[in-house]
């Protein structure tokens, strides 16, 4: 279908894998929600979908946040699925890049490795700083904190 | 990890301090409040990982490739060799839906073993946790009680420090690994020295911010003490360790021609730069994707009477 080296190609491949986790997750912090205050706000004459976006996306606000947190890191970490399905080297993420640093015929350049490690972790230190807040308030399912 | 600790968060604070009350140790906290609540989400975990690490193959094929010759192949390895580096693509599907089967039926062995399906249940509101149950005879002595329970904090907090410690070591040091290696040139004995000597002074960096975390609040001026230790870590650090340092690891930043590395490309790698900002919009991409597709699908799911969302439980 013309995707195999594109980054459209491996983008749908791992939302594709990652949609389920996501979906179940999602699904626990919809079931906390209670019926009561939707079912107020379509009385009061909202539609469906309006009470969806006003009355119960707010409270799974943090769930949402936690989600796409961990989706991030997930894409962020991907190696095997850029490694294969991305052929030439016009498009490359940073793994790839650190594969390529590690890879040397003349010995690996440890100091290298680990200079190119930390760039790579810097963002997701940032990202932490940020949401570290909503991530441990993702209570799994269960009675929410 | 990340799921047990919101899972202990989310434990109503009055449970374990009712027990407290009723006598029970740290301990006890720990084993009758802490503990039932924490078996869902192992549960569930349990479940999960052992799925996912059937298919999982990359680190093994990163550290060892599969061992000496297939020493080290699990299954999911072993497809990937002989499907991506054989060229046995349709051998390699075969054997996929072979390990498809196999994780199925694990799973569901699984699911019924650890009875999943009771954790699918409406959370049960009107039942609380059992507390510990202590033997309260008429007449106790409750100086002597109070004076064993501060005894059994303390030494409650100094083994939870030791734990927290001795656990957080293989944790932290791949990070200051990370970091001191990245800062000094690869001569190998001067790049052990630095090592050696930035582990002890993180080392005394610790204990000192763990000293200066108790004994802090009896200070009238706080924040002298600790920017004394402050002070101290940074003169250690200023003697022992900068010397050393450099920055010529990390030229890759303002020079894009990496490849006097010796790489047997021969495309030039191109710039980190464009490495990361290829990264951050697959990342941001895909997060999109998965979040604006999850949304509605977990909302119909939660809410919808679909008779596929229940069937699971029914035939479970």
């Amino acid at each position: 279908m013309g995707m195999l080296n594109s980054l459209v190609g491996v983008v749908l491949v791992l939302s594709a894998l990652e949609l389920p986790y996501a979906i179940f997750v999602l699904k626990g912090f919809f079931d906390n929600v209670p019926w009561d205050i939707e079912m107020s706000a379509v009385t009061d004459g909202a539609t469906r979908a309006q009470a969806f976006r006003m009355v119960v996306l707010p409270q799974v606000r943090a769930g949402l946040i936690a989600v796409a947190t961990f989706t991030f890191l997930r894409g962020w970490e991907e190696y095997v699925f850029v490694q294969t399905l991305l052929i030439d080297k016009s498009r490359m993420t940073m793994s790839l890049y650190l594969f390529f640093v590690s890879h040397d015929n003349m010995g690996v350049d440890y100091g290298m490795v680990a200079a190119v490690g930390v760039v790579y972790l810097l963002p997701v230190l940032i990202l932490y700083a940020f949401t570290q807040k909503y991530i441990t308030q993702m209570s799994f399912g269960g009675i929410k904190g | 990890m990340v799921i047990l600790t919101s899972a202990v968060r989310s434990i109503p604070a009055h449970l374990s301090n009712a027990a407290r009350v009723d006598g029970a140790s740290e301990w006890g906290v720990l084993r009758h409040v802490v503990a039932p609540a924490l078996s869902q989400p192992i549960r569930f975990i349990t479940i999960y990982q052992a799925l996912s690490l059937m298919t999982t193959y990359e680190y093994i094929l990163l550290i060892t490739g599969g061992g000496p010759v297939y020493d080290s192949t699990p299954y999911a390895l072993y497809i990937y060799r002989r499907a991506f580096e054989n060229g046995a693509y349709a051998y390699g599907a075969a054997l996929a839906l072979g390990l498809m089967v196999i994780g199925v039926v694990f799973t569901l062995v699984q699911w019924r073993i650890t009875d999943m399906r009771s954790t699918f249940a409406a959370p049960d509101r009107g039942a609380l946790m059992t507390i510990a149950d202590t033997t309260v005879n008429a007449g106790t002595d409750w100086a002597r009680l109070e004076r064993r329970g501060m005894l059994n904090r303390a030494g409650f907090t100094a083994f939870v420090l030791a734990f927290l410690t001795l656990v957080s070591i293989p944790v932290l040091l791949p990070y200051l690994w990370l970091m001191v290696k990245s800062l000094t040139l690869s001569d190998d004995a001067i790049s052990h020295m630095v090592l050696w000597r930035s582990a002890a002074i993180a080392a005394v960096a610790y204990a000192g911010a763990l000293g200066l975390s108790f004994l802090a609040t009896r200070m009238p001026r706080p924040w002298l003490a600790w920017s004394v230790l402050a002070g101290v870590v940074v003169i250690l650090a200023a003697i022992l360790v900068l010397p050393y340092m450099t920055l010529a690891n990390y030229r890759f930043l303002w020079n894009a021609d990496i490849g006097g590395t010796g790489t047997n490309r021969s495309e030039l790698t191109p710039s980190v730069w464009s490495a990361l900002a290829t990264s951050l919009a697959f990342a941001v991409t895909q997060t999109t994707i998965v979040t604006l597709v999850a949304t509605p699908a977990a909302y119909a799911l939660s809410r919808l009477p679909l008779p596929a969302a229940r069937l699971s439980c029914v035939l479970f």
